[in-house]
C-alpha cells in the first residue's frame, strides 16, 4: 500500500528527469542533425521522385489513397528538400531546447515520413527515435514551469516512464534473443560479425579471432542487455549505465553504427535523475579544485621527452599539439621529422620515423616507436592514464603494434615544399 | 464546474495509466518469439503495435549477420543486350558497387556511406532469404500442402519481383553516372555473397564466394544520380 502510494506521488508532484529529457532530445536532435547533413547531399537519390525510395509503407499503412496525399511532398524536388529542411528545423528546436513540443511534432512527422519513403535505410536507433518521439510529445516543454500536483506534471512522468520502459523492452528482448541464438551462446557471434565489412574495422579483424576476446565480448554484450532492467531498479544503476555507454560507443567506432549508439547512449544519460546530477555536481564541485591540481601539469622550462611526428600529417601535427597541452607547457617538444633534422642526434632512421612516430626519454636516451611510443605518453601524461587498461589490453593481445601501424598507414600525406631546404630532410621522401 | 474539471484530471490520469500499462503489455508480447498467446493475440497485436508503434530489436540476435551481400552491376548496351539470349550474361565487365562504400565508411565513420550501402545488403538479403512472415507456410508445404507451396512460391516472385526493381534503380544510377557518355539500354544484376569463415578454420581458410544472378531490368533513365561513383570514361 506505502508502495503504491510513493508510485502514485513520483507520479503527480512533480515533474521528473527533466535534465534527462533535456539531454535526450538534445541527443536525438544532434542525431537528426547528423542525418540531415550527411544524407542531404544524397536526398534526390534516396527520397526524391526519381530516387530509389517509394509508397509503398505509406499505402500499407494508411491505404492507397490517404498515402497519394502523404507521399505529395515527394513528387518534387523542392517538396523533398522542404521536408529535409523541416525536419533540421525541428531538430535545432530540440537542441537548443526552443518550443520543444513543436520541434518534437515537426520531428516525429518529418522524420516518420522520411523514414518511410525509404524503409531500407532505417536502423534499430531510427526505430527507437520513432517510438521515443511519440511519448516525447507529452513531456512539459523545456523551460517551461509546471505547477506542481497538475496534470501536465502526470502525463510528463507517464511519458517518463513510457521512454524507461521502451528501452528496457528493446535491451530485454534484445538480450534475450541473443541468449537463444547458438553463435551468442557458443560465443562466437562478434568473430562472426567482425568478417561483415558494413559492421566492422578490418585491423580488428585479429582481435575477434582471439577465443577469450570474443567470447568475453559476446557474452558481455548478452549479460549487459538481459540485466538492464533488473540493473535500473538496484544499486548498479549507475554502473550499468557507464556500461552501456562504453558499450555503445565501442559499437559506434568499431562497428560504425554511430547514429544508432548516439541514440543509445542519449537514452541511457535520460535514465539518470534529476537528484543525482545534482549530487555528481555537487561532487564534481567539491572534488574540482584538488583535481585541476592534479591533473594540471606544473609549467618546466626544459623538456623531459622529444616526440617526433610526421609534419606533412595533419593529423599527426594535431595530435602532436595535443599532447603537448595534456602534457603541460614546456613538458614535451614535438618536432616534425619532415622540417628538422634533429632525430639524428638520437640515432633514429628516417625511414623508421616514416612508418611510426617516435619518443625520446631525454633523461635515459630511450627511445619508442610506434605502438610503444604510444604507451610511453599514456605512462608519463596524467591526463592519459584513464587509457592504459585499454592499451594494456591492446598490448597483451598482441595486437597494439598491427592497429597503430594500420592507422599509420592510412595517415593522409600532403608535402611541404618550403621544408626541402636541408638536404638530408628531403631524402626522406 | 470545479468538480467536472476534477473529474476530468482524474479521468485522463487514470486512462493514460491505463494506456500505459496496456501498451507495454502488449509491446512485450509483441517483440517476444512466437508464442501460442502471442499467436492468438495477433489481431490486436497487428492492429495496435504492429500498425502504429512497430519494432524489431533483434539487432544481430539471434543469428548475427556473417556475410558479406556485395551488389554487382553490369551495364549492357543495345547489342550486348541482344547477345544475352544467345550467349547469356557476358562473365566480365561487372563492377561491385557495394564494396567501395564500405571501406570510405571504414576510413570514416561521421559519413553517409553505410545509408547508401544499406539498401544494397538489405535487398539482397531479402531477395535470398525471401519474405520474413512465411516460416508457418513454408511449414505446411514441406508437410505437404499444395496450397501452402504455392502462396509461398507467389510471395517470394513477387517479393524479388520488387526488389529487383529496386536494385535497379541503383544499378541504373551507377551506370549513368559512372559512363556518363555511353548509352546502355538494360543494368544486369548479380548478388556476391562472401560467406563467413567458420571460427574452427578461422587461421586457415579463405572466405567461400558464391554469386547469384537477380535479373535485367531495363535501365531508369530518370532515376537521381548519387554523385558518388567517378566516371570511368
Amino acid at each position: 500500500m506505502n508502495f503504491l502510494k510513493q508510485a502514485l506521488n513520483w507520479l503527480a508532484d512533480e515533474p521528473r528527469h527533466r535534465i534527462g529529457v533535456r539531454i535526450l532530445q538534445t541527443g536525438i536532435g544532434l542525431v537528426i542533425l547528423f542525418r540531415v547533413f550527411t544524407e542531404g547531399p544524397f536526398a534526390s537519390f534516396l527520397w526524391g521522385p526519381h530516387g530509389t525510395g517509394d509508397q509503398t509503407a505509406y499505402e500499407a499503412l494508411f491505404g492507397k489513397a490517404a498515402a497519394q496525399i502523404i507521399a505529395l511532398p515527394f513528387q518534387t524536388e523542392l517538396g523533398t528538400r522542404a521536408v529535409l529542411a523541416a525536419l533540421g528545423l525541428g531538430a535545432c528546436g530540440l537542441i537548443l531546447g526552443y518550443r520543444t513540443r513543436l520541434a518534437t511534432a515537426l520531428v516525429l512527422v518529418t522524420f516518420n515520413l522520411l523514414m518511410m519513403r525509404n524503409i531500407e535505410l532505417g536502423d534499430g536507433g531510427d526505430n527507437v527515435t520513432q517510438l521515443v518521439l511519440i511519448y516525447m510529445l507529452f513531456l512539459i516543454p523545456a523551460g517551461v514551469r509546471a505547477e506542481r500536483r497538475s496534470l501536465a506534471v502526470w502525463l510528463h512522468n507517464v511519458a517518463v516512464m513510457a521512454i524507461a520502459a521502451q528501452l528496457m523492452v528493446l535491451y530485454e528482448t534484445s538480450g534475450f534473443l541473443k541468449a537463444t541464438g547458438e553463435p551468442w551462446s557458443s560465443g562466437i557471434a562478434l568473430y562472426n560479425i567482425s568478417q561483415v565489412d558494413a559492421f566492422s574495422l578490418p585491423a580488428l579483424r585479429g582481435l575477434f579471432k582471439n577465443p577469450y576476446f570474443t567470447t568475453l565480448a559476446s557474452y558481455s554484450a548478452m549479460f549487459f542487455l538481459i540485466w538492464f532492467p533488473i540493473a535500473m531498479f538496484s544499486r548498479f544503476k549507475l554502473l550499468w549505465l557507464a556500461m552501456g555507454i562504453s558499450f555503445h560507443l565501442g559499437i559506434g567506432a568499431f562497428m560504425g553504427l554511430v547514429t544508432f549508439s548516439s541514440v543509445m547512449i542519449s537514452l541511457e544519460l535520460f535514465f539518470i535523475t534529476d537528484g543525482e546530477h545534482a549530487r555528481f555536481r555537487g561532487w564534481l564541485r567539491s572534488l574540482g579544485p584538488g583535481l585541476l591540481a592534479v591533473y594540471r601539469p606544473r609549467a618546466t622550462a626544459s623538456p623531459g621527452l622529444v616526440l617526433f611526428i610526421d609534419g606533412y600529417c595533419q593529423y599527426c601535427r594535431a595530435t602532436g599539439r595535443m599532447i603537448q597541452r595534456l602534457a603541460g607547457e614546456g613538458r614535451i617538444a614535438v618536432s616534425s621529422f619532415r622540417h628538422s633534422d634533429e632525430f639524428f642526434c638520437f640515432g633514429i632512421e628516417p625511414a623508421a620515423l616514416i612508418r611510426r612516430m617516435h619518443v625520446v626519454d631525454l633523461e635515459t636516451g630511450e627511445a619508442q616507436a610506434g605502438f610503444e611510443a604510444v604507451r610511453l605518453l599514456a605512462r608519463r601524461l596524467p591526463p592519459l592514464w584513464p587509457l592504459r587498461p585499454l592499451l594494456w589490453a591492446a598490448g597483451a593481445l598482441g595486437q597494439g603494434e598491427r592497429l597503430y601501424d594500420a592507422l599509420a598507414a592510412r595517415r593522409r600525406i600532403i608535402p611541404d615544399p618550403r621544408s626541402c631546404e636541408g638536404e638530408s630532410i628531403c631524402q626522406v621522401k | 464546474m470545479k468538480s467536472l474539471k476534477t473529474c476530468f484530471g482524474a479521468s485522463v490520469r487514470g486512462a493514460a495509466l491505463l494506456w500505459f500499462v496496456a501498451h507495454f503489455t502488449l509491446t512485450a508480447v509483441y517483440v517476444m518469439p512466437l508464442t501460442p498467446a502471442k499467436m492468438s493475440l495477433q489481431p490486436v497485436l497487428n492492429a495496435t503495435i504492429g500498425s502504429f508503434f512497430s519494432q524489431n530489436w533483434s539487432l544481430f540476435a539471434p543469428n548475427p549477420a556473417a556475410d558479406n551481400d556485395i551488389l554487382l552491376v553490369r551495364c549492357l548496351g543495345a547489342e550486348e543486350e541482344a547477345a544475352i539470349a544467345a550467349r547469356g550474361l557476358p562473365s566480365e565487365g561487372w563492377d561491385d558497387i557495394s564494396t567501395p562504400l564500405w571501406r570510405r565508411l571504414q576510413q570514416n565513420r561521421f559519413t553517409a556511406y553505410d545509408r547508401m550501402a544499406r539498401p544494397q545488403a538489405g535487398l539482397i538479403r531479402r531477395y535470398l532469404q525471401g519474405p520474413d512472415d512465411l516460416e508457418a507456410w513454408k511449414v505446411s508445404c514441406r508437410n505437404g500442402s499444395e496450397e501452402a507451396c504455392k502462396y509461398v512460391d507467389e510471395r517470394v516472385k513477387k517479393l524479388r519481383e520488387e526488389i529487383t526493381k529496386s536494385l535497379g534503380k541503383i544499378g541504373s544510377a551507377y551506370c549513368r553516372e559512372a559512363f556518363p557518355s555511353q548509352t546502355f539500354a538494360k543494368v544486369a544484376l548479380r548478388a556476391r555473397v562472401i560467406s563467413a569463415v567458420p571460427w574452427s578454420k578461422r587461421y586457415t581458410d579463405k572466405p567461400g564466394i558464391s554469386e547469384v544472378d537477380l535479373g535485367v531490368v531495363p535501365l531508369d533513365h530518370e532515376v537521381a544520380l548519387t554523385g558518388i561513383y567517378r566516371a570511368k570514361n
